[in-house]
């Protein structure tokens, strides 16, 4: 697992900070990496200081198993991509992790780091009002999203981290710009799944709260539409018998 | 212990017979290959062909190996999932020959057996299993006594995503070409990226069926070259199966990659494979292109290995299950 070439070109940077009236000047490494760095399906993640910022570094590393033209227009599309939604993210108010620079070409992003808790671990802790309101909060979230033609691609109770009592949204690694019908039930079923496999007990709350706050946003009609597509992309899924497809929304 | 088994899930009437009792295990492996002249399979002229030819295949096993009813010890079929009027064949002549010789009848499950034949021609132990096929394309592990899906296709199969584009933009059937699939040999000559082509790995799961009407739109349009095209929707597609294959070895930390079914004969998805392997640190086992396809030898190695764990099923009751998941079966001998 190494570090990305333009990653370690940073960490020779130095940058000049001025603070205050007294104009207090301290010259700081750009990049300082942090002993913390994984590798994940598509990326390698390093916890770094980015300008004195608590950050992470998304590397999309380099594929051998893909034609190296193909590759570097590969990562650079889904680089500019995962830039993009985030923005988007962000002017729409939505709590998600800093944008703080991007290099397609080297297929780099460095987005502040969110401090807390995975809402994963969190479930079991929570009361049921808690739970319903953070469920909520991830409805208006990603009706927001859709609304703007954005979606998150990976919206499990994994990739929300609950700061200071906020949900937030993070790892877009996976969005996609000028969604789809289908594009936007599949984020609202993976969203359901992560749910049904990991808090099976929590199940109804869960999902009943978050169609709640999608609604707010998004409106009956569009929500109808969205749930009735949603319940024809698990009828089409493989050897899935029709009971297992009940849904539990329809209170 | 000898176990005659029948497959009939799709294209192929497969009789396998094998033995526990040699190293080499295969005592019969005959089939029937069921050919659209046009299109894909339909499934009642394929079963109509089955029904056809498929008791000679099996009178041709057992001469093969040498055999009489009399020295099987159990019957196994396919009962699932797959085409029904297919599977029905199957599962007829599987109840008739254990009703008449008095064999005990062992339910076999189609994916189940894909993966068994893996694990016992690879050598391999504990794998991310990897199972592409016309039909399928899913991420399997096995945790706590069943084969879980970690993630599968939202909608089409990999293989059905190749063979449907290469039907609509006129370069099959036949979708293989001297073991290579006509894609593959179409992406040879492409040089560009299109990015109008949407991604689509969707949290663990893959949905082929937008990047194959996106591409189609765009090989109409003519904008494009057609081999950038197929060059571009098979790295999207093959690139897109093996990121969830590494989501599955991250989150379960096996040290094992298989690769199984149809699609894993294909030489390009293999060196592909190989790449991936050295990256994340970890052994590649692929299916031989004998047992990638559908075959009867799987079902019958995987009903003795479940016969001898005393798996069983009264005639009365083995009816067959077009949509029977791999994740329904317990696995009691692992």
């Amino acid at each position: 697992m190494e570090v990305a070439p333009c990653l370690r070109e940073m960490m020779e940077e130095e940058v000049v900070f001025a603070y205050g009236p007294e104009r207090r000047i301290e010259t700081r490494r750009m990049v300082v990496l942090k002993n913390d760095r994984w590798i994940g399906a598509e990326a390698i993640v390093q916890r770094i200081e980015f300008l004195g910022i608590d950050a992470v570094a998304k590397w999309r590393f380099p594929k051998p198993w893909m034609p190296k033209e193909l590759d570097e227009e590969f990562r650079a599309r889904r680089t500019y991509v995962e830039a993009k939604a985030l923005m988007r993210a962000l002017s729409l108010g939505i709590p998600v992790p800093q944008l703080l620079y991007v290099d397609d070409r080297c297929g780099l992003l460095v987005e502040s780091f969110v401090e807390g808790v995975l809402l994963r671990d969190a479930v079991p802790k929570l009361g049921d009002d808690e739970l319903c309101s953070i469920c909520r909060e991830l409805g208006t979230y990603l009706a927001g999203l859709h609304g703007a033609g954005v979606v998150h691609g990976d919206p499990t109770t994994s990739n929300v981290v609950l700061s200071n009592g906020v949900p937030h949204l993070i790892d877009f690694g996976l969005a996609e710009l000028n969604a789809t019908l289908d594009d936007l039930a599949i984020d609202v079923h993976i969203f359901f799944r992560s749910v049904e496999s990991t808090h099976r007990d929590r199940e109804n709350i869960m999902k009943r709260c978050f169609v709640e706050g999608y609604r707010s946003i998004a409106g009956e009609e569009r929500t109808h539409l969205v749930l009735l597509r949603v319940e024809r992309i698990r009828r089409f899924g493989r050897y899935v018998s029709d009971r297992e497809v009940k849904m539990e929304w329809s209170f | 212990m000898i176990v005659l088994g029948i497959e009939s899930t799709a294209h192929t009437f497969g009789v396998g017979i094998v033995t526990d009792e040699k190293e080499n295990f295969v005592l019969a492996d005959e089939r029937v290959q069921y050919v659209p002249r046009t299109g894909g399979i339909h499934p009642r002229e394929a079963s109509r062909l089955f029904a056809e030819k498929g008791p000679e295949a099996i009178a041709r096993a057992l001469r093969s190996a040498g055999l009489t009813m009399k020295e099987v010890d159990a019957v196994a079929v396919a009962l699932g999932p797959g085409m029904g009027p297919c599977l029905r064949v199957g599962a007829t002549i599987a109840r008739c020959l254990a009703t008449y010789f008095g064999k005990p009848l062992v339910p076999v499950n189609h994916a189940v057996a894909h993966v068994e034949i893996g694990l016992k021609v690879t050598g391999a132990r504990d794998p991310v299993t990897v199972y592409l096929s016309g039909g399928n394309t899913a991420i399997l592990a096995f945790v706590d006594r069943r084969y879980r899906v970690f993630g599968e296709t939202l909608d089409i199969a990999l293989g059905n995503l190749l063979d449907t584009f290469a039907r609509e933009v006129g370069l099959g059937p036949p979708y293989v070409v001297q073991g290579m699939h006509v894609v593959d040999r179409c992406a040879e000559k492409g040089r560009r990226f299109i990015k109008e082509l949407p991604y689509v790995v969707r949290g663990q799961d893959v949905a082929f069926s937008g990047l194959l009407t996106a591409a189609l739109r765009l090989a109409r349009s003519g904008r494009y070259d057609l081999e950038d095209l197929c060059l571009t929707l098979r790295e999207i597609a093959y690139n897109s199966v093996i990121e969830i294959a590494a989501r599955c070895l991250m989150h379960t930390g096996k040290k094992e990659v298989m690769l199984v079914g149809g699609v894993a004969a294909s030489p390009i998805l293999r060196s592909k494979f190989e790449e991936m392997a050295r990256v994340y640190g970890v052994e590649l086992f692929v299916v031989p292109p004998r047992y990638a396809g559908d075959n009867g030898v799987m079902i019958a190695w995987t009903g003795l290995l479940a016969y001898r764990c005393g798996i069983t099923i009264d005639v009365r009751r083995a009816i067959v299950r077009q949509r029977w998941r791999i994740d329904e079966v317990e696995i009691p001998w692992r």
